[in-house]
């Protein structure tokens, strides 16, 4: 059974006026590839930080490798790494330079560490040049091989295939593939492009407006992001009518642009497509689909913002 | 700490802006007695201490202080320095004794070097006395410590390098000219209460009378301090830097970084 290394719960952070995050609970497994994923301002880099310590929770308990006491937690990062917003390095330092500093203040005596993470990361050839004449992508590269320099157990990376061209967001996929395969690193991994993330993760995390919405595995994932027919009808509710009761077809959700998806009835298209036109509704669309990462993460926000509003209506009244 | 103190010094050493106000304001403090046109050649031990001026080191205080404390918090030096696993007070006291080497011991060596120099070159002179030259600058490494405590948390709590190092110029010119405007209409010597006004009057000499040296006739310092003034300077230093690390630790613990 993994090892639950990273367990928040009921974790919350109130600001002045806002709340950024309201009871976030969940489990970070040894060995998972964990994406967080949510809209800006959904509250993943406040997770983060507070996991980092940068942000102190104003709710809820961090658990790191069963480590709860502020000074057990300090310990415990140690054993982490962190890339949060912005790669991290010195700009008038070259990357042997960072990461000659790094290696002095994490206190790693093997000297021989700086050149084994810039192999790692694609730089080994990178020369004298100060960072601040790095493009995006090798500074990304560079604040991987500063996180990995202490041959962390657990990567927490915000947002780090932002901003790269499409080689550089396959390197980065391919090196952190690697590193979870032959080094056993765990990660935690936050983006906005999904299709990417549903190439890496193992586990999602579904999060919007500083609450966890849902969570779930990639194989759960797959389950419910199963084939259906996308119908979309000139009456689309008289459809679903005839849909129920005519011809008794009752696994179907309805769109937000009011189309129906139909998740059975797959040899009978012919025979739905006829029973719909002799009712009146004439099919505009017919098509098969599977759902992906993206569908069902925008299906779950749009939910989660219609019944935020609903409340917050609801709250109005009262 | 010792990792971040160690860091710290690694990043100094390749920090040209350090590098650089060792320098320049070093140089300028060497060679301060040449703005009261005294010759090179006359710069007796006794008249490098009568007339170099001691206060601009305080510009390397600053600026080494804000730069350790300040421009580390922009660029997030000091959150990776959290993630990896350091504890705020760590990070904190590590800063804070980073600025008491590359900031407090260089002030030390520009006390004590240029004087030892000159004395060997020139011989001491007779304007000012020795052993209270040697207990005037000993006792000024308390208010210079005092001045980076209280910077430090400044630094801390605009949290920005550079804004630091501009109130600091601002304030440091500020009590200067204060102190000298209080003394020349108030007739009232600050000494030991801000830790500016301590430096300048460990590092300043205005009484004298004449005295009769190889058959000229010379003015020679009085030297000495008052025991309020030496212990002043020693509670003073002791207090307002202790108070201030204190505020500035309790704070950097209780701070979200950005």
């Amino acid at each position: 059974m993994s090892e639950i290394l990273i367990d928040a719960e009921h974790l919350g952070k109130q600001y002045m006026k806002k709340k950024a995050v309201s009871d976030a609970s969940f489990q970070i497994k040894e060995g998972m590839i964990c994406g967080l994923i949510g809209p800006n301002g959904a509250g993943k880099t406040t997770i983060m930080k507070m996991l980092g310590g940068l942000v102190l929770p104003t709710e809820g308990k961090i658990t790191l490798f069963g480590k709860t006491s502020e000074n057990e937690l300090a310990k415990a990062r140690g054993r982490m790494c962190f890339m949060i917003e912005t790669p991290y390095a010195k700009e008038n330092l070259n990357a042997r330079e960072n990461l000659e500093k790094q290696r002095i203040q994490r206190g790693i005596s093997d000297k021989s560490r700086i050149d084994e993470v810039l192999k790692i990361v694609g730089l080994p050839d990178v020369g004298k040049k100060p960072v601040k004449h790095y493009s995006l992508g090798m500074r990304q590269r560079l604040g991987i091989a500063i996180a990995l320099l202490s041959s962390p157990e657990i990567m927490i990376l915000d947002e780090p295939i932002n901003g790269l061209d499409p080689e550089g967001i396959v390197e980065i996929r391919e090196l952190l593939l690697k590193l979870n395969r032959e080094q056993h690193i765990t990660i935690v991994i936050s983006s906005h492009i999904l299709s990417e993330l549903s190439l890496l993760c193992t586990d999602y995390i579904f999060i919007n407006k500083g609450r966890i919405l849902q969570t779930l595995s990639a194989s759960e994932l797959k389950a419910v992001c199963r084939e259906y027919y996308h119908i979309g009808t000139d009456n689309n509710a008289l459809a679903e009518k005839i849909l129920s009761e005519n011809l008794g077809l009752t696994q179907y959700e309805t769109e937000r642009d009011g189309s129906i998806r139909l998740y059975d009835g797959f040899d009978d298209m012919v025979r739905i497509s006829r029973t719909l036109y002799e009712n009146g509704v004439t099919p505009t669309t017919l098509c098969v689909n599977e759902a992906n990462l993206e569908q069902y993460y925008m299906n779950m926000v749009g939910d989660s913002d219609a019944e935020h509003n609903k409340s917050a209506e609801l709250s109005g009244e009262k | 700490m010792r990792n971040i103190i160690r860091a710290q010094n690694y990043q100094a050493k390749n920090d040209i802006v350090i590098i650089a106000a060792l320098f320049i304001i070093g140089t300028l403090s060497v060679i301060s007695p040449l703005f009261n046109e005294i010759p090179f050649n006359e710069w007796t031990g006794s008249i490098y201490a009568l007339n170099s001026d001691k206060t601009i080191l305080l510009y390397i205080v600053l600026i080494i202080t804000t730069r350790v404390c300040g421009w580390d918090q922009s660029d997030k030096t000091i959150n990776y320095e959290l993630l990896a696993g350091h504890s705020r007070l760590s990070v904190f006291f590590g800063r804070i004794i980073t600025s008491f080497i590359w900031a407090g011991v260089p002030c030390i060596v520009l006390m004590f070097v240029p004087l030892a120099v000159f004395s060997l070159i020139n011989g001491w002179g007779y304007s000012v006395d020795l052993s209270w030259v040697i207990i005037r600058y000993l006792l000024a490494v308390l208010p210079i410590l005092r001045v980076i405590c209280e910077l430090a948390l400044l630094t801390f709590i605009i949290r920005n390098g550079g804004l630091s190092t501009i109130l600091g110029f601002v304030f440091i010119g500020i009590i200067v000219i204060l102190t000298m405007v209080i003394e020349t209409v108030a007739d009232k010597e600050m000494t030991w209460q801000l830790g500016v006004s301590n430096l300048m009057v460990l590092s300043s000499f205005s009484d004298y009378s004449y005295g009769y040296v190889n058959g000229e006739d010379v003015m020679i310092y009085n030297s000495s301090l008052e025991p309020s003034v030496i212990a002043g300077t020693v509670a003073a230093s002791a207090l307002m830097g202790g108070i201030s690390l204190l505020i500035g630790g309790v704070l950097f613990k209780k701070t979200d970084m950005k």
